[in-house]
């Protein structure tokens, strides 16, 4: 556990919904992101991990504790501040792609910087592109491009502005294994080679063992962490959810 | 469309009621007083002797007979001395009915306040005339009546009509024996009006009164009154509501396309849950009968609103009016059943017709459409615009052959240019999305950055969408750019007619095109460095050809000197008492030509006229053309209408028109004009109705950006997620807004610019097709169709501003998780 962190949550918690409708949805998470690693959050369907990753990434408000990207905490400022830093220091993948339809897949990888109206390194845009392998499909179309491509895209378009970290919620959860495969191994090259900070929330054990670390959640807690996971280490501690069923409902 | 019938009734009713209230049981005027009520009072005031009134009341079942006094004409002088109402450009020009204050019996006004009028000194006026000079009973008031005479009155009381209130003229009253010394021969009357008792009839009244009768004066009953004024208002108001009426259809055009778009957009953002419904079991059929249930469930509902909506557009219209000064009453809004019936079915259909094809295409939707995250097919345009261009070539067709029918007749060839305009509206409409895809590229251009290039994409990703949206403000744009372009031919050919043909310097006419005193003319005539003065009377009469129409009396001389006509037949010279000159076109409508003989009536009955020469029409000289005396016979009034006046060509025009403002300083209701303001007054004329044409069109023009306002929020809707990326990927609520208000007004500045390409050009054909009625110039007023284009742009953004909000407050978890 070395180097700084690039995210990091303290006491944490997210409520949806208010008096008998109300949802605890994260208690109390208490999460440091490492700089330079490749973080995957697992847990099963309504654990609260994609809520931890948007709270991380400050696309939702908190409920209470507090959120730091880098040095700065996220739950004291106002949208346009939380805005530009989404913009300058974070970057996103999301499960169903979400590219531009009316862009091209270069003007899609671009976006962010355009929006921020600044220019792009254009080196280091043409590396990620050779190294996601698009050169010969920039002036085309997300339509025209199939759902590998395009998340492909997505990937290059949240490295190409060189965010201090990565949140891909389920990237490869629309994918077939082939494209999937590819697209985790381009984000763990990424981390690798371009010493990348990534978080990836996934419920596929093959996904997270992509990742350097896995960080177990259920019922909005962090209940187990894994280091160095391999697929079949993941398995196993994912089925002893199922047997056990949640902590939360164990007796105390 | 509601608000179009609810207005028209709502006028009917109240000058039904007018009509009816005011008619006695029989009344005993000069023949010939029913000439249209817009030529009435323009000739020689006919009387009818008081006398019969003793005999009169003689017979069976008469009640009382009231002599009474109404004459028109009469002008209300405000406190600078100036006609009431001419500042204000106000319909009427500040002229008054004036009448006696006759019995209760048979007079359908009371006094509000202060008293009735007694004596020559004393006058009584309507509550609105009062206010708006802001008087009260007891204060003074300045006349000047139809003598010339100016004179000073005290207010004896103000007045309102008992059942509605007033016309927006006003109305003016003295006790009966100072009206007949102020305006009429002793022993004469301009009406005796006859109360009968409740069960006497009035026919047979009628009967037994009519071989008292001195020739030229007639009884009638005031059923026969009623039924003929009623017959008048029916033509003038029924142009009015054809008029209403056909804006009202373009507005439901533009509507349906409206609703077109909705629905089209509705299923297309369905297509999921509509393919589930068929994955489970739901067979087509039953598909589209949830589809045109929803429609009609709309449509229901919207009609109803559209309804208390017309209501309220019929309201403004009428306040409208009024403001402009219209003589139209304002009493309550009328609903009949036609009118809800005729919105409602008309609501109902058009939203059937236009849900009819987005239905169909939902009831196609394959149950495997559930599964797959499909976007809405765009599916190619081919068919479409092929059927478009074709429809494009015939309308352009049709425009060309146009303006070689106007020689069978301009109706004809107005009708084939409507029928053009039509095609090529509707093939440009097909056509758009073709159109929409460069169109948007360049409309879009100057819009650098990020923001402008989403903008961009967004309107030419579904071109169909972006061209129908337009397509509604194309058609009303189209419309306001035809009339403003042949509005503005119009004025230029005027200007054009008033250099060619008006030889005078000064033109005089009266304010409100009223006539004016002989002693004005007499005033020119002694003003130094006045040459020439040419005399214009007006006497009214029906005559072939021209039906109910003013004949021009001028003396043949110096009408020539005052005015170059070209005579193509015959010579001007030869106009003498018993002759008449004819213009070209009526001479051709009746088959008449030099030496032809013609019988005219006029108010004193009919005359025989020989045609002595036919002349081209010149603007505003036209129609029938006699000599003063002949005039006179016809029943002109002692008055004069215009007189044009040639100063000696040493003469400085400034010091005579300095001279003549002297001199016509007694006669506040005339207004001298020189060259130039006579254009402008005329082009006054046409800017007013151009206003009220506008103000219509505008109505469209609204429903249109309603549209966009529609379209954009379901663009919004559709495209949540790639909003919400925008978000998180770091776009402020700012960019977002700018985007949308960006790809509105790229729609706008489309559908407006295609609008007037086509109004433009269908304004031309119009023109070229009225080239012989006078409209010889093509004009277009440039800075008014940029105003348009600014107009339209400006409210493009306006209509994305709510959406655009919309869309900036979606929450960004909610757009990204949004499945």
């Amino acid at each position: 556990m070395t180097g700084t962190t690039a995210a990091r949550a303290a006491s944490l918690t997210k409520i949806y919904g208010e008096g008998e409708a109300q949802v605890v949805a994260l208690d109390q998470v208490d999460i440091a992101i490492e700089q330079g690693r490749f973080t995957a959050i697992m847990g099963p369907s309504g654990s609260g991990k994609s809520t931890l990753m948007h709270c991380l990434a400050g696309l939702d408000s908190v409920s209470g504790g507090q959120v730091w990207i880098g040095e700065t905490d996220l739950t004291t400022l106002k949208d346009k501040a939380l805005t530009a830093l989404r913009r300058d220091k974070v970057g996103f993948v999301f499960q169903s792609f979400n590219l531009i339809p009316t862009l091209t897949a270069q003007e899609n990888i671009t976006l962010p910087m355009d929006i921020a109206g600044s220019k792009p390194d254009q080196q280091w845009v043409n590396l990620i592109i050779d190294t996601v392998g698009l050169r010969s499909r920039l002036d085309h179309k997300p339509s025209e491009l199939s759902g590998g491509q395009q998340q492909r895209v997505a990937c290059a378009r949240a490295l190409a502005s060189r965010p201090e970290i990565i949140f891909a919620d389920e990237p490869t959860g629309n994918l077939d294994s082939r494209s999937g495969a590819e697209v985790l191994g381009f984000l763990r090259r990424s981390v690798d080679e371009f010493g990348q900070t990534i978080v990836m929330v996934t419920h596929d054990p093959n996904a997270a063992s992509y990742a350097q670390r896995v960080v177990f959640l259920a019922d909005g807690r962090i209940v187990d962490e894994m280091a160095d996971p391999t697929a079949e280490r993941v398995l196993d501690r994912m089925k002893r959810f199922d047997i056990e069923g949640s902590p939360a409902t164990e007796p105390a | 469309m509601a608000g179009t019938y609810v207005f028209t009734d709502s006028l009917r009713a109240s000058l039904d009621t007018l009509i009816q209230q005011n008619q006695p049981d029989v009344t005993i005027r000069p023949a010939s007083a029913d000439f249209s009520p817009e030529f009435q009072g323009a000739g020689e005031l006919l009387t009818v002797p008081t006398a019969l009134a003793t005999d009169i009341e003689t017979i069976a079942g008469v009640v009382a007979v009231s002599r009474q006094v109404q004459v028109p004409a009469v002008v209300v002088l405000d406190e600078t001395g100036k006609p009431l109402g001419v500042e204000t450009g106000g319909f009427t020009s500040g002229t008054a009915i004036a009448q006696d204050w006759g019995p209760p019996q048979i007079n359908p006004n009371e006094i509000v306040t202060g008293q009735v009028p007694v004596g020559t000194d004393h006058v009584a006026m309507d509550t609105a005339t009062a206010e708006q000079l802001g008087i009260a009973p007891g204060d003074q008031v300045d006349l000047l009546l139809p003598s010339g005479e100016r004179r000073t009155f005290t207010l004896s009381g103000t007045t309102q009509l008992r059942s509605s209130s007033g016309f927006g003229v006003s109305f003016l009253f003295w006790d009966f024996p100072s009206a007949q010394e102020l305006f009429l021969e002793p022993g004469q009357a301009t009406s005796l009006a006859v109360l009968a008792e409740p069960t006497a009839s009035q026919a047979v009244i009628a009967e037994q009164i009519r071989p008292m009768l001195p020739s030229g004066v007639e009884a009638v009953t005031g059923d026969e009154i009623a039924s003929q004024v009623s017959e008048q208002l029916d033509s003038g108001l029924g142009f009015l509501n054809t008029f209403l009426l056909v804006f009202a259809i373009v507005s439901v055009f533009v509507a349906t396309f409206l609703i077109y778009n909705t629905f089209s957009m509705l299923v297309a953002q369905r297509t999921r849950e509509l393919a589930l419904l068929r994955a489970i079991g739901a067979s087509r059929g039953q598909v589209l009968r949830s589809i045109l249930a929803e429609a009609v469930v709309v449509a229901l509902f919207a009609s109803l609103l559209g309804i208390v909506v017309g209501a309220g557009v019929a309201r403004g219209l009428q306040l409208l009016f009024q403001a402009a000064g219209a003589p139209f009453p304002s009493a309550a809004l009328v609903f009949q059943p036609r009118t809800i019936v005729v919105a409602l079915s008309v609501g109902l259909l058009i939203t059937l017709a236009s849900a009819v094809l987005p239905a169909r295409r939902a009831s196609v939707i394959p149950p495997m459409a559930a599964l797959r995250d499909e976007q809405p097919r765009t599916r190619a345009l081919g068919r479409r615009t092929v059927v478009g261009g074709f429809l494009l070539g015939a309308g352009v067709g049709l425009a060309v052959m146009a303006p070689q029918l106007a020689e069978y007749g301009t109706t004809k060839a107005a009708m084939m240019a409507g029928a053009a305009a039509l095609f090529v509206l509707i093939g440009v409409l097909a056509t758009a999305p073709e159109l929409a895809r460069p169109a948007a590229a360049l409309i879009g251009s100057p819009f650098r950055g990020v923001v402008g290039r989403l903008a961009r994409g967004n309107t030419r990703r579904n071109p169909r969408r972006t061209a129908a949206t337009a397509g509604a403000l194309t058609i009303g744009v189209a419309l306001m750019s035809a009339i403003s372009v042949l509005a503005a031919s119009t004025q230029e050919s005027v200007a054009g007619i008033v250099d060619d043909v008006i030889g005078a310097d000064f033109v005089v006419t009266g304010y409100g095109f009223q006539p004016f005193s002989g002693d004005v003319a007499t005033a020119i005539r002694q003003t130094p460095g006045v040459a020439e003065v040419a005399v214009v009377k007006q006497a009214p009469a029906r005559a072939p050809g021209a039906g109910d129409t003013l004949i021009t009396g001028v003396d043949p001389q110096d009408i020539q000197q005052a005015l170059s006509l070209t005579v193509t037949e015959g010579s001007l010279d030869d106009l003498e008492p018993g002759t008449v000159a004819l213009d070209s076109d009526t001479a051709t409508e009746i088959g008449a030509g030099v030496g032809t003989v013609i019988q005219v009536l006029g108010v004193v009955g009919p005359v025989d006229l020989d045609v002595v020469a036919i002349y081209e029409a010149a603007g505003g000289f036209t129609g029938y053309v006699v000599d003063l005396t002949t005039a006179r016979d016809l029943g002109a009034s002692a008055q004069d209408n215009v007189v044009y006046v040639i100063k000696q060509p040493q003469a400085e025009a400034a010091t005579v028109q300095a001279d003549l403002d002297v001199a016509l300083e007694p006669f506040p209701n005339v207004q001298l004009l020189d060259q130039s303001a006579f254009k402008d007054s005329i082009g006054d004329q046409i800017g007013q109705l151009l206003n009220f044409l506008f103000a219509l069109l505008v109505l469209a023009v609204l429903i249109a950006l309603l549209g966009i306002v529609n379209t954009l929020a379901l663009s919004v809707f559709e495209r949540t997620r790639e909003i919400g990326l925008l978000r998180a990927v770091g776009m402020l609520r700012s960019g977002i807004r700018r985007t949308i208000v960006l790809e509105a007004l790229i729609i706008a500045v489309f559908g407006a610019v295609l609008g007037m390409v086509i109004g433009v050009a269908f304004g031309a054909l119009l023109q070229r097709i009225l080239a012989s009625e006078g409209i010889e110039e093509f004009a277009v007023n440039v800075p008014q169709l940029a105003l348009f284009l600014v107009l339209a742009a400006v409210g493009g953004v306006l209509a994305a501003l709510w959406p655009a909000w919309r869309g900036s407050r979606l929450r960004i978890l909610d757009a990204v998780a949004a499945e």
